[in-house]
């Protein structure tokens, strides 16, 4: 081709271009009015405007180390300027722009970004009589909709039996004005990440990259209840926020806002409970919480910083599917308890005939539980839905016509919630007894709980660790080594109940010191992966406690092994006492193994912990390992993870 | 089960991931409430189809029982509820009380000093409304109890 591209304009149009280029924006503004943006444009300069920290916050921008900003936001629709990744002033800039909008109103940028023109007309003092409000439709039908009273911060509390949901969920309730008892009806607002059917380590990989887009979203309450309350079985909290009218309306403006906005969603550090963080920086400026999260961040914690912000009130607690059924069964009789059984898993038209003999009152107990006992069964997933259906219509038909019965009144007993649960940090120090000589330790774990910490707040009977640390320095060789170094480890003992059926199991991966390989102290290291699985008995006296057994898989890796690795099986088996604030565990464990170092383990240990404070402990512990064994006395204090 | 094993560790290391779940479209839109098991396996696959770019803030809803800002249509609010906790409400409905049958009274607009006698409706008509485990039938069934009465 010879022609040039630039050659395209026809001669006659040629002389109107300087013209238009003269009128950007893109459109035509009438001279009055280009000399209005114009005058804007200059005094938003003359300000700084868009150095402004409210600007900054609103869109998210952070300085990188060439003191460069940028938006996280994957979604371009978030930003007006084709620069406003990158620009916060181009993006000021362009929001100045957007003030002369001339089309419809509801498309207007001001009626997609509601908070940042409020924002905006407030800091450039510029009045309705210079530049009208838009009539933003759209926007005030949807706040309308939503007309909210009041906010609450909501966590549903971890659950170990279901592994993407260990450290619990957070998300915002918008109480309904006026729901006269009608609040399932609410709305909340919600942070999750959009991921893809991919699973296992690709999936895991992903999530720690924050290739997932996350997206706010406002569901309905009651789907979340169901989605926590039945089918996740899991603990909902309610913690009232207090905000006022002005903080309720800035949530929702900015809200809307973040409708067109998607940030990467990173499991560690930019999930569902970091992302509420900014959010709430915004509406209530003076609490500054995305500071003070980092590398990790934990639902618990985060919701615990919203609070200490807010006036305290009373929390509310909704209990999981089982906590219900488990308290419906505590109310019934020996002989209730197993018609409840015969009509949920057994021979249920017998079950029904038998049934002919109670009184009403009991006869609608019954039929009751037996139906939430086929829903908790349906949800774990030990029924299909053509049984649930078959099993619960026949019960809900029978359970009708006795009409109202007094059946129920009251509810399970609230646990500790997590305001008043130990800080998720641990941060250890002790002497250690070894054979030739004390060694001393250092100790620091990032979250969350083992058997021996106080579980207030958290779940019971359970261990849940991720980055568990011990240091230790041997001055008789003048040594510093790794005694542990673990990535994670979780456990979950449950008491064998014979309307739940569930197994105990236990998995753990990290470094630790083979020392029965009979190696000086520290020069032992191995990388240890384990699982078991078994059962756990609770027996109540004298005190509360957990006797369990695990059929172990275990694997190592290092140099200090024969071949450099083993593989193996074998038995775990402890038990767990606890009396106020005492706690004490012996376990222990015989591994043989199959392949590599087949020389057998046997190891084991008895520690006692004494809860101080809610945020202090102090800890004995004996073990041993083939035939090396030591004793340490260790101080834990537990901290906000900075 | 070494798979399921290996995945349930990865992500529990990876605490806490929260995932759109998969109920789609629930709440909006009948037909759309797919029951999904809970074992280790469907949690990790607990997926939602992305939606992207869409310009207004419920962005999770997108068919016909959602307005296009992303609450539940008010002509549908009926119908979702119903279909969302269908047993949650046919439960409370048999017992003639519960938080479903006073919310569900509330959005057929009975006040908190007549839901009593929703809720002997429903608990009368317990089987003609809820045998059939459909959310539809249940939808109609009540709307004509309503209408006769």
């Amino acid at each position: 081709m010879k022609h040039k591209r630039t050659g395209w304009v026809k001669p006659p149009v040629r002389f109107l271009l300087p013209l238009l280029l003269l009128a950007s924006p893109a459109r035509a503004l009438a001279p009055e009015k280009e000399l209005q943006r114009l005058a804007v444009r200059r005094s938003a300069l003359e300000a700084a405007a868009w150095k402004d920290p409210y600007w900054l916050r609103l869109l998210y921008y952070r300085k990188n180390l060439l003191g460069g900003y940028r938006s996280p936001s994957v979604n371009h629709n978030f930003f007006l300027s084709k620069w406003g990744k990158i620009s916060p002033r181009l993006e000021l800039e362009a929001a100045v722009n957007g003030l002369f909008y001339e089309g419809a109103d509801d498309d207007s940028p001001e009626c997609g970004f509601p908070e940042r023109y409020r924002w905006l007309r407030a800091r450039l003092d510029i009045k309705p009589s210079e530049i009208p409000f838009k009539a933003c439709k759209s926007f005030e039908e949807w706040k309308a909709g939503l007309d909210t009273e009041s906010v609450s911060l909501l966590f549903a509390a971890g659950y170990l039996n279901n592994p993407s949901t260990l450290y619990g969920h957070t998300f915002l309730r918008l109480h309904n004005r006026g729901a006269a008892g009608a609040d399932l009806l609410d709305y909340t607002i919600n942070y999750a990440a959009a991921a893809d059917a991919e699973s296992g380590l690709f999936f895991a990989l992903k999530g720690l990259v924050g290739a997932y887009p996350g997206q706010f979203s406002t569901i309905p309450y009651y789907l979340k209840i169901q989605e926590y309350h039945n089918i996740e079985n899991r603990d909902l909290w309610e913690f009232p926020l207090n905000l006022t009218t002005e903080e309720i309306d800035r949530l929702l403006r900015h809200g809307w806002e973040l409708g067109k906005a998607a940030f990467p969603y990173k499991f560690f550090s930019r999930n569902c409970s970091w992302q509420l963080m900014p959010l709430l920086d915004i509406v209530k400026p003076g609490l500054d919480l995305s500071r003070r999260f980092h590398l990790w961040v934990i639902p618990a914690d985060t919701a615990k910083a919203v609070l200490s912000g807010s006036p305290a009130a009373a929390p509310g607690w909704r209990p999981s599917l089982w906590k219900t059924v488990d308290w419906k069964r505590s109310r019934l009789s020996e002989s209730e308890k197993t018609s409840v059984l015969q009509l949920a898993r057994g021979d249920q038209n017998a079950g029904l005939k038998k049934m002919d003999l109670a009184g009403p009152a009991r006869k609608a107990a019954v039929l009751e539980t037996a139906v939430d006992y086929l829903s908790w069964r349906f949800y774990a997933g030990r029924i299909g839905k053509a049984e649930l259906d078959a099993r619960t219509d026949p019960l809900l038909a029978a359970r009708a016509p006795l009409g109202r019965q007094p059946t129920f009144t009251g509810g399970p007993e609230r646990p500790a919630s997590i305001l008043e649960a130990h800080e998720s940090l641990r941060l250890g120090a002790g002497p250690v007894s070894l054979k030739n000589g004390t060694a001393y330790e250092i100790q620091a774990r990032f979250a969350a709980q083992d058997l021996l910490d106080d579980p207030a707040g958290y779940l019971p009977d359970a261990v849940l660790e991720m980055g568990s640390f011990r240091l230790r320095h041997d001055p008789r060789y003048n040594r510093l080594y790794i005694k542990e170094g673990r990535l994670a480890r979780v456990m979950s003992l449950n008491p064998w109940d014979d309307w739940v059926r569930r197994q105990s199991w236990e998995f753990s991966a990290g470094i630790e010191q083979a020392d029965e390989t009979g190696r000086q102290s520290g020069t032992s290291a191995v990388w240890a992966m384990n699982a078991g699985s078994g059962m756990a008995l609770e027996a109540r006296r004298p005190v509360r406690q957990i006797w369990y057994a695990l059929a172990e898989a275990d694997s190592g890796f290092g140099p200090a092994l024969r071949s450099s690795w083993r593989a193996g099986a074998g038995l775990k088996a402890g038990v767990l006492a606890e009396n106020g604030p005492v706690r004490a565990l012996i376990e222990a464990r015989y591994l043989s193994y199959a392949a590599g170092d087949t020389r057998p383990l046997w190891a084991g240990s008895a520690a006692a912990s004494l809860r101080l404070a809610r945020d202090s402990s102090a800890r004995l512990e004996y073990s041993w390992r083939g035939s090396v064994k030591e004793a340490g006395i260790y101080f834990h204090q537990f901290v906000f993870a900075p | 089960m070494k798979k399921v094993l290996f995945s349930a560790v990865l992500v529990s290391a990876f605490g806490t991931a929260a995932f759109a779940a998969d109920y789609g479209s629930a709440g909006c839109g009948l037909g759309s409430l797919a029951f999904r098991q809970n074992d280790m396996t469907q949690v990790l696959a607990a997926t939602t189809n992305g939606t992207f770019g869409s310009q207004t803030f419920g962005i999770t809803f997108g068919t016909s029982g959602c307005n296009n800002k992303g609450l539940v249509k008010m002509s549908m609010a009926r119908e979702s509820f119903i279909e969302a906790n269908y047993k949650d409400l046919s439960r409370d409905a048999a017992a003639g009380k519960g938080e479903y049958v006073a919310n569900l009274a509330r959005l057929y607009g009975f006040t908190p000093e007549n839901t009593g006698s929703f809720a002997s409706l429903l608990q009368k008509n317990h089987t003609a409304i809820f045998a059939a485990n459909s959310a539809k039938t249940a939808v109609n069934e009540i709307n004509r109890l309503i209408g006769s009465l």
